[in-house]
């Protein structure tokens, strides 16, 4: 992967789903048993060799911090719509293990860049020493036991975040998901789906679980990813000789550093055109961390939650506008 | 679908009846179809409900750890606890299979969850087999699963 390829990664995530033998999944137990389920895994968890976990109740969280945490891809929506799960969050935010979530547990790992095999090596010692102290449900012939068929085997889904802005101008989206459906890789937009995917980020991750091992799964997701992305650059080439295309990035960057209030829609537009200038160098050089940053930070959980209160969505656009504003204030105007 | 005699358990037989030139149908839990007056059973052939054959678990009894019945994983689409895949394995396995392409897993090995049949539950099983092999006029197959009974009667191993 040369730094070019990287640029179109935001970020790669492992998760891995396991539940405990003998032992009725979440939706089948009482909200006692939960707990007592929750307990015994937390225990365990905070047993682990050199990580250290936040323990945290769902329940206990006001809603716009569970869905910042949503928002940060630290637990899943299905996660949060329950609202009585347990999160263990490890210091750096990396690893999170969801308890009770549709398993008993998903054991998820994040990591920046093209990385999946050093994230699911973190995630597969979480899982050794867990399961070695309370002994998950396996099958020598369908591996490990799930709530959905559709998780049996491995557990494991890989996936990675993409910004795939020159694809989408093309249409091509559409069509790379139908192909990639066939070859058991799912794409699907991070804000919005199909057509409409907000600044063009897409997640692609694998669905077969069973008859493919976890380093074979992990490949593949590269590879496709690797595949996308040489697309994606090709086409970018097409797109950046357009003669009206530096015009619209000047635009983004104008609108994001000077308006007093925006939408979350229309920031992910222009900062994907932002983002897209920068790494084609339309504009002048400026961090692409830093808009990925920007983009968590301009979610609307996210904003409250730095805030500490709840907002009204015209008093949160116009928060918006001002971390966009000191966000980009580094970033040069004169091109 | 329910069984058309005690409407309670789930059916798991389909019984035809060719009768001068009438054909009468019904759709039966294997346990009212074994008190059926054979006379009403004169061609009766396991059908194949969801599309899948070989069916060798028992679909009318709940999931010993969860109680899940197998009716109720069809209507959810989903299973109640990990025992649920050994309990109704053979019903599951080609569902399975068409999700993944694959009903064998490979990669990282646990330490399998076994779990146990009662000598009960095995004799019931293996009574149930016969009884369907009877069915189909599979009389090599009643042979082999009436050794296995009669050694399991007697205390020995059943396979």
């Amino acid at each position: 992967m040369n730094p070019q390829q990287n640029l179109c990664i935001i970020s790669g995530r492992i998760r891995l789903a396991r539940n405990l033998a003998h032992t009725p999944f979440p939706s089948q137990c009482s909200a006692d048993v939960q707990h007592a389920l929750a307990e015994r895994i937390r225990n365990e968890a905070m047993k682990i060799d050199n990580i250290r976990f936040r323990d945290m109740s769902l329940s206990s969280l006001a809603t716009r911090h569970t869905a910042a945490l949503v928002e940060r891809h630290l637990i899943s929506k299905e996660f949060a719509s329950k609202g009585n799960g347990r999160l263990l969050l490890s210091e750096d935010e990396s690893i999170s293990i969801m308890i009770n979530e549709e398993d008993h547990l998903r054991i998820q790992v994040l990591c920046d860049g093209f990385d999946l095999l050093a994230a699911f090596r973190q995630a597969d010692y979480i899982d050794t020493a867990l399961d070695s102290a309370l002994g998950f449900a396996y099958d020598n012939q369908l591996g490990y036991l799930t709530q959905c068929p559709t998780n049996l085997g491995t557990g494991l889904r890989a996936s990675y975040m993409l910004h795939l802005p020159a694809l989408r101008e093309f249409k091509e989206i559409h069509r790379l998901s139908e192909f990639l459906s066939k070859r058991g890789i799912e794409i699907r937009g991070c804000f919005g789906e199909g057509s409409k995917a907000y600044g063009a980020f897409y997640q692609i991750s694998n669905r077969t679980t069973l008859g493919i091992d976890e380093e074979s799964t992990i490949q593949f997701v590269e590879s496709v990813a690797s595949q996308i992305i040489d697309r994606e650059l090709e086409a970018r080439k097409k797109l950046v000789s357009q003669p009206t295309v530096d015009d619209r990035v000047w635009r983004a960057l104008g609108i994001l550093k000077t308006a007093r209030s925006i939408s979350h829609n229309e920031a992910v537009e222009l900062l994907s055109l932002v983002r897209l200038g920068i790494c084609e160098e339309v504009l002048p050089a400026a961090s692409v961390p830093d808009i990925n940053r920007l983009m968590t930070e301009i979610q609307p959980g996210c904003i409250m939650t730095a805030s500490g209160a709840d907002m009204e969505p015209s008093v949160r656009d116009r928060r918006r506008a001002e971390i966009v504003r000191i966000g980009l204030a580094g970033c040069d105007m004169n091109g | 679908l329910l069984c058309q005699i005690c409407h309670k358990r789930p059916a798991t037989k389909y019984i035809k009846q060719i009768s001068n030139g009438v054909t009468k149908e019904l759709y039966v839990c294997s346990s009212c179809g074994g008190q059926h007056p054979l006379s009403y059973v004169s061609h009766a052939v396991n059908v194949d409900f969801f599309n899948e054959a070989g069916r060798s678990d028992i679909l009318d009894q709940p999931c010993k750890t969860c109680g899940m019945q197998y009716a109720d994983i069809l209507k959810a689409g989903k299973v109640g606890c990990p025992d649920c895949y050994i309990h109704f394995r053979q019903s599951l396995l080609p569902s399975i299979k068409r999700i993944h392409g694959n009903d064998t897993h490979v990669g990282k090995r646990g330490t399998p969850s076994v779990m146990v049949l009662s000598n009960d539950d095995r004799l019931k099983e293996l009574k149930e087999k016969l009884s369907d092999a009877l069915l189909k006029e599979d009389y090599e197959q009643c042979a082999v699963l009436r050794d296995k009974i009669k050694a399991f009667e007697q205390g020995g191993e059943a396979g």
